[in-house]
């Protein structure tokens, strides 16, 4: 009898015990799709935020567009120094550039500007089509990668970046790019070690202004 | 003036057995400090060459290496991890079976002091690691997936190889190739599964797809060694020449089937490169550097048939 009232209690103890530290927990399949669906909708409002309250007041940190092509052509490793800035082990780098130019032409690949300062040949290439990668995320230096334990919600920022590009940036620079127009903006751009001095420079922009003639 | 002569004779006789004794006699070395090498599989080439290409360089910097086989299992790693732990290990190189399930081994090691650096893989945390230089797999897959728009165009079937699905490389390639693709309404993924990057496997799982999908134009793999498998499958079923077939990794076997036109293309991830800064930096923490950055991200290239003349080896040609 008093062997039961032990076991009783003993085991009345242990499931007190798994109540509150359980060995394992079963989670329905559609509860973990809801979480991953929004872990996905934290990174657009991520994106969002970054994009309005960060990078959107950043872009007076962003280098003379001329200065940095001149660089490239003169010197590359120098004005990777200088202006750039390369993600980890890599052959690329990113800049963060800005600059007022005049529309030479419009392609199917983007908007082609001649910088106020250039030669009065092609000097930018502003994309105008779809966006990938993560140019954008890293070009600015303002985010880390090392902040984020799981770099697949790292990579869903850059899709959302390059997301708010297309349905913010694009359609407004689409709007405004006529061969003659005068045209200021900032952007971002990779440049690999085999094609530093190449012109035009693929900028994909964050911001775009039409200016006045 | 004899007595002289004699004393003399005798500390020159004292010091020339002093000096021979000690050259006779070898030097007692303190015994060398071991990095452990743990690596996920070594059932595919890529993770023999990042293994031993960390083993070698260790070895280069005067430590005691060894690689453990985790056989892409955590349990196997766990116990791996008990036993370099207990041995007196000073350092690991880690190349984690399961983005979740191997933090715990990471943190075993942290907990008894021993530095733990990760390559190729993560782990989902950014406290357990000294540092993890992890392979740019989700940017390598877009510059993949805007190739295979270019090859294959904006209409078509495909089929996609996942790699292992607890590991985050597997969805990174994933979500880089589809950021692209999926913007192309034309391009139509008629299967995806899971061959857990093994070549058999590959194999294996594209033969099945083959019989309900006869009619595609291109399969994505998430890594090499299926990409060799599916390339078999195809070529067994007589449909290699019709069907591209695009990898992920860099590996010899595949660069040499691109310079042959028989695959498509690969992303090139630079193992030795990881390998040995991996050793390097376990090196430099156990010499007294402590500011590592946690995430180190290394960039992968797109091997075309127009560029490949430029890699081999796991890299670039110099």
């Amino acid at each position: 009898m008093k062997r039961a009232v032990i076991a009783v209690i003993t085991l009345g103890l242990l499931a007190g015990f798994f109540r509150f530290v359980p060995l394992f927990h079963l989670v329905p399949l559609r509860q973990m799709q809801k979480q991953e669906a929004q872990a996905e909708f934290t990174a657009t409002n991520y994106a969002t935020t970054f994009w309005d309250e960060k990078l959107q007041k950043s872009l007076d940190r962003a280098a003379d567009a001329s200065k940095v092509l001149s660089a490239l052509t003169a010197d590359p490793q120098k004005a990777r120094t200088q202006f750039g800035r390369t993600l980890g082990v890599s052959s690329s780098t990113l800049f963060f550039l800005r600059g007022t130019g005049r529309v030479v032409s419009v392609t199917k690949k983007g908007v082609v500007l001649a910088l106020k300062d250039g030669d009065g040949t092609a000097d930018i290439l502003l994309p105008t089509g779809l966006q990938f990668g993560n140019t954008v995320r890293d070009g600015t230096g303002l985010l880390d990668a090392s902040a984020f334990p799981n770099s697949q919600n790292f990579n869903n920022l850059s899709t959302e970046l390059n997301r708010i590009v297309e349905t913010t940036v694009l359609p407004q620079l689409r709007e405004q790019a006529k061969v003659g127009a005068k045209i200021s903006f900032a952007g971002c751009a990779e440049v690999d070690e085999d094609d530093a001095g190449m012109k035009p420079l693929k900028v994909i922009p964050v911001s775009v202004k039409l200016e006045s003639p | 003036m004899k007595t002289y002569w004699l004393k003399l004779a005798l500390v020159i006789f004292v010091a020339t057995a002093a000096i021979l004794f000690t050259q006779s006699v070898p030097a007692q070395s303190a015994p060398k400090e071991k990095i452990a090498i743990v690596v996920s599989t070594l059932n595919n080439p890529w993770f023999v060459v990042l293994g031993e290409t960390a083993k070698a360089r260790a070895l280069e910097l005067g430590y005691d290496a060894t690689i453990f086989d985790s056989q892409n299992d955590t349990a196997k790693e766990a116990a791996n991890f008990e036993n370099l732990i207990a041995s007196g290990c000073k350092a690991i190189i880690f190349n984690p079976t399961d983005a979740n399930g191997s933090i715990a081994n990471v943190q075993k090691a942290k907990a008894a002091g021993i530095p733990v650096f990760c390559i190729d893989r993560e782990i989902n945390s950014t406290n357990a690691a000294t540092a993890q230089m992890l392979s740019d797999s989700y940017s390598g897959c877009v510059k993949l997936g805007e190739y295979f728009v270019e090859e294959v165009g904006e209409t078509g079937k495909y089929v996609e190889l996942l790699g292992i699905v607890g590991d985050n490389n597997t969805w990174n390639r994933s979500k880089g190739f589809h950021s692209v693709v999926d913007r192309y309404p034309g391009l139509k993924m008629v299967a995806q599964q899971s061959a857990e990057f093994d070549r058999a496997k590959g194999l294996e799982v594209l033969e099945s797809i083959l019989q309900k999908n006869p009619d595609i134009n291109a399969v994505f793999c998430g890594n090499d060694a299926m990409a060799m498998g599916a390339y078999q499958a195809l070529v067994a079923a007589g449909k290699d020449k019709q069907v591209k077939v695009f990898g992920f990794d860099g590996a010899d076997d595949v660069v040499k089937l691109i310079a042959e036109g028989k695959i498509a293309a690969t992303g090139m991830q630079f193992p030795k490169k990881m390998a040995r800064q991996a050793a390097e930096f376990a090196d430099k923490y156990l010499h007294g550097k402590r500011d590592f950055p946690q995430k180190i991200p290394v960039a992968v290239e797109l091997v075309t048939q127009e560029n490949v003349g430029k890699y081999g080896d796991y890299g670039r040609k110099h």
